[in-house]
């Protein structure tokens, strides 16, 4: 699901990019991650969990990892990729052009 | 040739411990002595530092305070800039650093709280700093008001709580690190649309100023190191932010919720450090 993870600009965090393009359903994603991870925010824009390290992710699939650890990063962003992956909180965006 | 920063103000002293001689009656024109040294005139007193690369020279704290600010501090280069300035024109500061968790991360508040204990050991002057919850408030403006706007509805929430910290603090006035053009909000026409929200007259010592020029005063009085630490920048800011929002927008955005209680909320939340606990 995520084919890069890269320091973010500050070096402060790490991003995880979707390796393709699709969307999220924030409200879904609260749902289905909400007996997994700890519910930070969700500011309809952007929903933030804790788990191993705390995540931004946006409706667009980019996560925010907040920690130094490049191990760590990736291995939450798997942990949230599995958590997801055929959920229906992802929609891919050529599902979103059906009328 | 030296640059020279001068004040106003009875006493004088050096920063980082240069050293400095205080001689009464000596008349010194500040042309001449500039190229090898720092002055301050006063009174018929003058300050010289013989210090090499330290050259300025402070009003003392706590003598001839002019006026009392509240400084919006961040943890980014400007606002410790403009705080530096006017805490060396005389001006006594309350600093605010307005908490943006869990859309920043914890550097942030590391970073801003660095940045004022190191300006009250340059400055030799005490500190007070309020801290205060941010982050409920962007999650009301996301989902309740229009995207583009965020940074418009986000500011004057800052300069609300700013003046009632100034009210409780005898503070006439609020300083922030603002400079022309240098983000979205910081436009002339969004400064405009902030501005209306305060009642007390808002000093932005760096609006003219590039941003080059304030890196190279940050670099000198030791600021920019810490600013430049890794921080998570605000991760809720939006994609295409307005750079010339109208108030009547902005005005119709606020009135879907209600701002006095995410005021009240907000200074519920805030705690404060004494000088001495940074």
């Amino acid at each position: 699901m995520y084919s890069l993870l890269k320091p973010c600009k500050t070096s402060a965090a790490f991003e995880a990019i979707p390796g393709e393009r699709f969307s999220l359903d924030l409200d879904r994603c609260e749902e289905i991650l909400q007996p997994f991870c700890t519910i930070v925010a969700h500011a309809g824009v952007l929903l933030i969990v804790n788990d191993r390290c705390e995540v931004s992710i946006h409706r667009n699939g980019k996560l925010i990892l907040k920690t130094d650890s490049q191990e760590i990063a990736s291995e939450q962003a798997g942990r949230i990729a599995g958590w997801l992956t055929g959920t229906p909180a992802i929609q891919k965006h050529r599902d979103l052009r059906i009328p | 040739m030296q640059k020279l920063y001068a004040g106003q103000g009875r006493h004088t002293r050096v920063i980082h411990n240069c050293e400095l001689t205080t001689i009464t009656g000596l008349s010194v024109s500040v042309r001449k002595i500039i190229s090898y040294t720092s002055a301050y005139r006063a009174s018929g007193e003058f300050a010289l530092s013989r210090e090499s690369s330290r050259r300025e020279v402070f009003p003392a704290a706590g003598v001839g305070i002019l006026a009392r600010l509240v400084s919006l501090i961040s943890g980014g280069i400007d606002s410790p800039v403009a705080t530096y300035l006017m805490i060396r024109r005389g001006v006594e500061i309350v600093a605010v650093h307005m908490d943006n968790r869990p859309f920043t991360d914890d550097k942030n508040l590391d970073k801003a709280l660095q940045l004022v204990r190191h300006l009250q050991e340059v400055t030799k002057s005490p500190i007070k700093t309020y801290v205060v919850p941010h982050g409920p408030n962007h999650v009301v403006f996301a989902r309740n008001c229009e995207r583009h706007l965020h940074c418009l509805f986000c500011r004057r929430m800052m300069y609300r709580v700013a003046e009632r910290i100034a009210e409780r603090e005898g503070a006439v006035g609020i300083l922030t690190g603002e400079s022309m053009g240098q983000v979205a909000s910081q436009t002339v026409q969004n400064i405009n649309v902030v501005n209306q929200v305060a009642k007390l007259p808002i000093i932005r010592p760096l609006i003219a100023l590039d941003k080059q020029e304030i890196i190279e005063i940050a670099r000198r009085i030791g600021t920019y190191e810490i600013s430049i630490l890794p921080g998570l920048c605000c991760t809720i800011v939006p994609k295409q932010p307005s750079t010339a929002a109208k108030l009547p927008d902005v005005l119709a955005g606020e009135g879907k919720i209600d701002i006095e209680s995410l005021v009240e909320k907000s200074l519920e939340g805030m705690y404060v450090l004494a000088p001495e606990a940074l």
